[in-house]
């Protein structure tokens, strides 16, 4: 299938990473702050939800210009100090509005996949 | 070694800065910062100092091309709600692709969301290239132009680029050279070969004495310093809202995006009493001054850890604590250009409010 060649399919993912990342950022901050190289590393890490750790930076930029996510400082026992994000009320009310949308999208694709 | 490894993450960052110029200074600095702490973070975390350890940190970092790319589409991304509804059309569309139902559809859709992974060069080198024999085209004049607007211009005319990164004292962002030049005739998707400057060696300080407090800051934040405000300080000669005080001075070269402090009038004395009930801080400029201040009672600050942080986000914070600080400069051969070398007084210190804190900036080896 046409569709199936390497490129397509890292366009597809790309595709569809886009409109998720930044809940499954706010989704990973939902029960613990995080400091930037942790938050990084987990998205990552749960396979490869980013490919590149950095591009997480200009999203948590935006996220806290929106007011979903803030950071404060805090000592770290090796190394300098780290900022730790955390998610706000707004940041939980949109994480929950996803939550919806994505179910029903998801069965939608999934109805018409089967 | 370290001084290998500190140069080889100072490299990263000249690109990252270079790769992020045209966006707003605010996100950019922002970005800066988080992707240095970044970095820092993780080399605490190594066992051991090696370059194989830190080439694999800026590796898993990414390009900062393509970080730059992303932040682009960040910067101009739509509302909210707005990309909810982005994501299920796209997500749509993807179902089309995956169901086979419509080539046209879905090169569509793609190209109408636009693509975040961005490989310099080769992104530019497919764009509005149709099969067929291609065409001779007028290579522009970029030399003295932002990367930005330049490679859009080649964009548009149909040509590819690759960048070699340089230090300068232009600053970063800015065209040093191009191959082919300005003028010349080319096939279309012909690469232009582009030197930017990657590191901006030095910027000089305006003199923004008697300027409004928000024409100074607009004029500094300009060229890409940092700007402290201290004050309103209260003062006989010079009218409200004045800066009458800068550090470090006009004409001093310093590295960019270094920091700037400026002091603003608030008119003359008022009563003693309106001073006594505040414990706004106050900064000296040079250390070996002392302001005549009145204590604020019973409190004391401790001084945390600033060393190695980015020089305007360590000043930043510790002026938040209410301590006074002047700002020097050295050459450092183990900290980067624009970073905390140490404190004086020292981490850890506990030391009465309003005291004076050196913070010695870095201006690199």
């Amino acid at each position: 299938m046409w569709c199936m060649v390497p490129g397509s399919t890292t366009k597809m993912l790309a595709q569809m990473r886009r409109g998720a990342i930044e809940y499954c950022v706010l989704a990973l901050l939902r029960d613990q702050d995080r400091y930037g190289l942790e938050l990084a590393r987990a998205l990552a890490d749960a396979d490869g939800l980013v490919t590149s750790e950095g591009t997480v930076y200009p999203l948590l930029t935006r996220l806290r210009r929106e007011g979903l996510v803030d950071a404060t400082w805090e000592e770290s026992p090796n190394g300098p100090p780290r900022r730790y994000y955390r998610i706000t009320k707004d940041g939980r009310a949109a994480l929950k509005a996803f939550g919806v949308q994505w179910e029903r999208f998801r069965d939608t694709v999934d109805a018409l996949l089967d | 070694m370290t001084d290998d490894l500190d140069a080889i993450c100072a490299e990263y960052m000249a690109r990252l800065e270079a790769a992020l110029s045209g966006l707003s200074p605010g996100d950019r600095q922002q970005i800066v910062e988080q992707v240095s702490e970044h970095i820092a973070s993780a080399r605490a975390a190594l066992p051991e100092q090696t370059e194989a350890g830190v080439r694999d940190i800026l590796e898993r970092l990414g390009p900062p091309e393509e970080i730059a790319a992303v932040a682009r589409t960040e910067e101009h991304s739509l509302e909210r709600q707005g990309r909810l509804s982005l994501l299920i059309a796209g997500g749509v569309a993807v179902v089309l692709v995956v169901l086979g139902l419509g080539l046209a559809a879905a090169a569509g859709a793609f190209s109408g969301v636009g693509t975040t992974t961005t490989t310099l060069g080769s992104s530019t080198a497919t764009t509005g290239s149709l099969p067929g024999q291609p065409s001779a085209v007028t290579v522009p004049e970029l030399e003295g132009n932002q990367l930005t607007s330049g490679t859009q211009l080649l964009q548009a005319a149909g040509l590819g680029f690759t960048v070699r990164y340089v230090a300068s004292d232009q600053p970063v962002g800015i065209v040093l050279a191009q191959t082919p030049t300005g003028g010349s005739a080319v096939k279309e998707g012909t690469k232009v070969a582009l030197t930017v400057s990657g590191t901006q060696s030095a910027v000089t300080v305006p003199n923004v004495i008697g300027e409004s407090q928000a024409d100074a800051q607009a004029t500094l934040a300009q060229i890409g310093l940092n700007v402290t405000v201290v004050g309103p300080v209260a003062n006989d000669q010079v009218a409200a809202g004045v800066v009458f005080a800068q550090a470090p001075a006009a004409g001093s070269r310093i590295p960019p995006m270094s920091g700037v402090s400026i002091k603003v009038s608030a008119g003359p004395t008022a009563t003693s009493t309106q001073q006594t009930t505040s414990c706004a801080p106050i900064t000296v400029f040079g250390n070996s001054r002392t302001t005549s201040t009145i204590p604020c009672p019973n409190a004391t600050e401790t001084i945390f850890n600033v060393v190695g942080w980015y020089t305007p986000t360590g000043a930043a914070e510790l002026s938040r604590t209410g301590l006074a600080m002047a700002v020097e400069n050295l050459h450092s051969q183990t900290v980067p250009g624009g970073h905390i070398v140490r404190t004086s007084p020292s981490t850890g210190a506990k030391v009465p409010a309003r005291t004076t804190l050196v913070v010695i900036n870095s201006q690199g080896p």
